[in-house]
């Protein structure tokens, strides 16, 4: 009786983390974003909300509790309301297996902690088709069609890439993962990194792949006829989902809790993996200040034509290098820069084949007829 | 000690608790004043016309059919990752082959210009 | 009865209920909520099988790829999205196929001697154990090749299908 109490207790304590590191980062990335855009965010001009305006996220949070939930007519109620609960829950869900702390700071360190990630990841889509269908609103369900074909397409080059931490640590336990990186994967594999990396802001919708929300095409895509707590719900989850990643990065690619002092202070594991994941969570911010939106086939073309190929080979040579330098029994530094040097050379070969592809592109693109402008800084445009 | 499949359950419980408590508060807090012009569905001011169905496009299936397929060749990969301390090198280039079976797949299919709609 | 064997029984009605439901229910979409239903009770089942990877496949590729499918098939179908569509048309033959079908399936699995307890212990390292047969050339080594050229054959045959003319 007792463990079960302690059990439930940390579970819920767990599933509160990211609720309340949620409050925190919504107000840190407007003010980043604020200033980013030359002005302030959200500040103590008018009704006071804590210091720096740091509660203004509670404010917003009970302005939209108390916003009238409307339900368009014709829409599948069940589903309608089913919808942003899905969302959160699965947003939530993932934090049973986040490994906070290098010691019992996890709700459970499932023998595949990573493969749950992934599984409970792939839930989202699904979500998205029923708010899109719900809605009985054209443009709710364009934006459904749209968003959901981003999101699958982007789970592959971000599991391809996923494989790669586990392969090089050999299993699925995220607390296994983080200690086979006396080198941080990120510095050993940095393709695979990256790859994993674009991948999840594509799945997060960040910008520059920000279809599902694009605000002035298609109203508000998938989520159009929402409004109030069930608007809100959705913005929650996205939140959630962009701190969830930052800190499933850091986990896999950064080394986790690792850092100095760790072992004689085991709580200075949570500190430092919750300052790589605000990091990671900051460059994905910049990314929503700093970036124009792609459009959808530029998006899939990017993935298909691009990431995918790319993760795939990136975990093709990562495979065979590893068990090559293995095979000849080097020392362990000379097996981790035998990696870095083979991800740098795919890096450079991919972007070799961008700049290829790319020019090809742009002559395709501008008609070969003297006298028209092409908008490049051509010489041959007359 | 508890099963930890057990303790995922819960914790899945706790976050559809999560999930619903947002909506069921707001739904108690929030006024209900409908009325026919607040229902109607959005179209940028104009009234609907026609039933919400869009056009048939083969490309929206298409994208979740490569989804399956590169799902199922990445399930299959998991075992092979685990595995991989353990693997010979010739063992490691069969899992190779799997991967390049289809990746040259794509390549071909891309050159063909099939894949001009993505 | 042990606690395994309710929790089973629980799961086992909840996906058979489900699965009713899926073609049963008037609203085609609802159906397909319904099939992700089932795929969740099947995925508790796999966890009550010691299988966490298949029941992890599950979500990933039936209801992350497989539901997806269906639905956008439903949804850009003209007409999918009416109540009024004949629920069971050709009751007594699609009743007849289903019911011999299962007695084929429940004779067959009958035949095999049903094990009192289970068979091999579990192995902790289950899942590398499976990646190590996959590659074994005595192992299941031929499968594996053969199903990544399957796929193969789905990607190219469905992009040929749809190409642009």
């Amino acid at each position: 009786m007792d463990v079960v109490l302690r059990t439930l207790l940390g579970a819920l304590g767990m599933a509160l983390v990211p609720l309340v590191a949620v409050v925190f980062l919504i107000w840190e990335s407007r003010k980043v974003i604020a200033r980013m855009q030359d002005r302030l965010g959200p500040t103590n001009a008018g009704t006071y909300a804590g210091p720096f305006a740091l509660f203004q996220t509670v404010a917003d949070g009970i302005k939209i509790l108390t916003k009238e939930l409307i339900i368009p007519q014709g829409a599948d109620r069940g589903v309608f309301i089913a919808a942003p609960i899905v969302v959160v829950t699965v947003a939530i869900a993932v934090w049973a297996v986040i490994p906070l702390g290098p010691s019992g700071l996890q709700v459970v360190d499932l023998d595949v902690g990573a493969f749950y990630v992934v599984a409970i990841s792939s839930l989202a889509p699904f979500s998205m088709i029923m708010a899109g269908w719900s809605s009985r609103n054209k443009y709710a369900e364009v934006g459904a069609f749209r968003a959901v074909s981003q999101i699958i397409g982007y789970e592959i080059p971000q599991v391809l890439s996923l494989l790669v931490p586990v392969l090089l640590s050999g299993s699925l336990r995220l607390q296994q993962i983080i200690q086979a990186q006396s080198v941080p994967f990120g510095a050993v594999v940095p393709l695979a990194a990256l790859t994993y990396f674009l991948a999840s802001v594509a799945e997060l919708g960040r910008l520059p792949f920000e279809l599902a929300e694009a605000d002035s095409e298609i109203v508000a895509g998938y989520f159009t006829e929402y409004s109030g707590m069930m608007f809100g719900a959705f913005y929650l989850a996205d939140f959630i989902n962009n701190f969830t990643a930052s800190i499933v990065f850091s986990v896999l690619f950064l080394g986790g809790w690792r850092g100095p002092w760790v072992d004689q202070v085991p709580l200075l594991g949570t500190f430092w993996l919750l300052l790589k994941a605000f990091m990671v969570f900051n460059v994905l911010v910049l990314f929503w200040a700093a970036m124009p939106r792609l459009r959808i086939d530029q998006v899939l073309a990017f993935n298909w034509k691009f990431l995918a190929p790319l993760s795939i080979a990136t975990l093709i040579v990562t495979a065979l290098v590893d068990k090559m330098l293995t095979a000849m029994a080097v020392e362990p530094w000379a097996r981790s820069a035998g990696l870095l040097v083979a991800n740098l050379l795919l890096g450079v070969a991919a972007l070799v084949f961008l700049s290829i592809v790319g020019r090809r592109f742009t002559r395709r693109d501008t008609l070969r007829r003297p006298g028209l402008p092409t908008g490049l800084p051509d010489s041959d445009a007359a | 000690m508890v099963h930890p499949y057990a303790v995922v359950g819960l914790f899945l419980a706790i976050a559809l608790v999560i999930g619903v408590v947002p909506i069921a508060l707001a739904w108690l807090l929030s006024p209900k004043k409908l009325n026919p012009r607040k229902t109607q569905v959005y179209e940028s001011g104009n009234p609907t016309f026609g039933e919400a169905w869009i056009e048939y496009k083969p490309q929206y299936y298409l994208y979740g059919l490569a989804y399956v397929v590169f799902g199922v060749e990445v399930a299959l990969l998991f075992p092979w990752a685990l595995a991989y301390d353990q693997l010979a090198l010739f063992a490691v280039v069969e899992a190779v082959i799997f991967l390049l079976i289809l990746g040259l797949g794509l390549a071909y299919v891309w050159r063909k210009g099939w894949l001009a709609w993505m | 009865m042990s606690v395994g064997q309710l929790t089973f029984l629980a799961f086992a009605a909840f996906t058979l209920g489900a699965a009713v439901r899926v073609v049963t229910h008037r609203l085609v979409f609802h159906a397909a909520l319904w099939l992700i239903a089932s795929f969740f009770g099947i995925a508790a089942v796999y966890l009550l099988l010691e299988s966490p990877f298949m029941a992890g496949v599950q979500l990933f590729i039936y209801i992350g790829g497989v539901a997806v499918l269906t639905a956008i098939a439903v949804m850009v179908t003209k007409g999918m999205m009416r109540r009024d569509l004949p629920t069971m048309a050709n009751v007594r033959s699609s009743a007849l196929v289903a019911v011999s079908l299962f007695l084929v399936m429940s004779w067959t699995i009958l035949q095999m001697p049903l094990p009192e307890a289970p068979a091999s212990p579990v192995f902790e390292e289950g899942l590398a154990m499976l990646g190590m047969a996959l590659v074994d050339p005595r192992g299941y080594l031929l499968p594996f090749e053969v199903v990544s050229l399957m796929l193969l054959i789905v990607l190219i045959g469905a992009l040929y299908v749809a190409r642009e003319r």
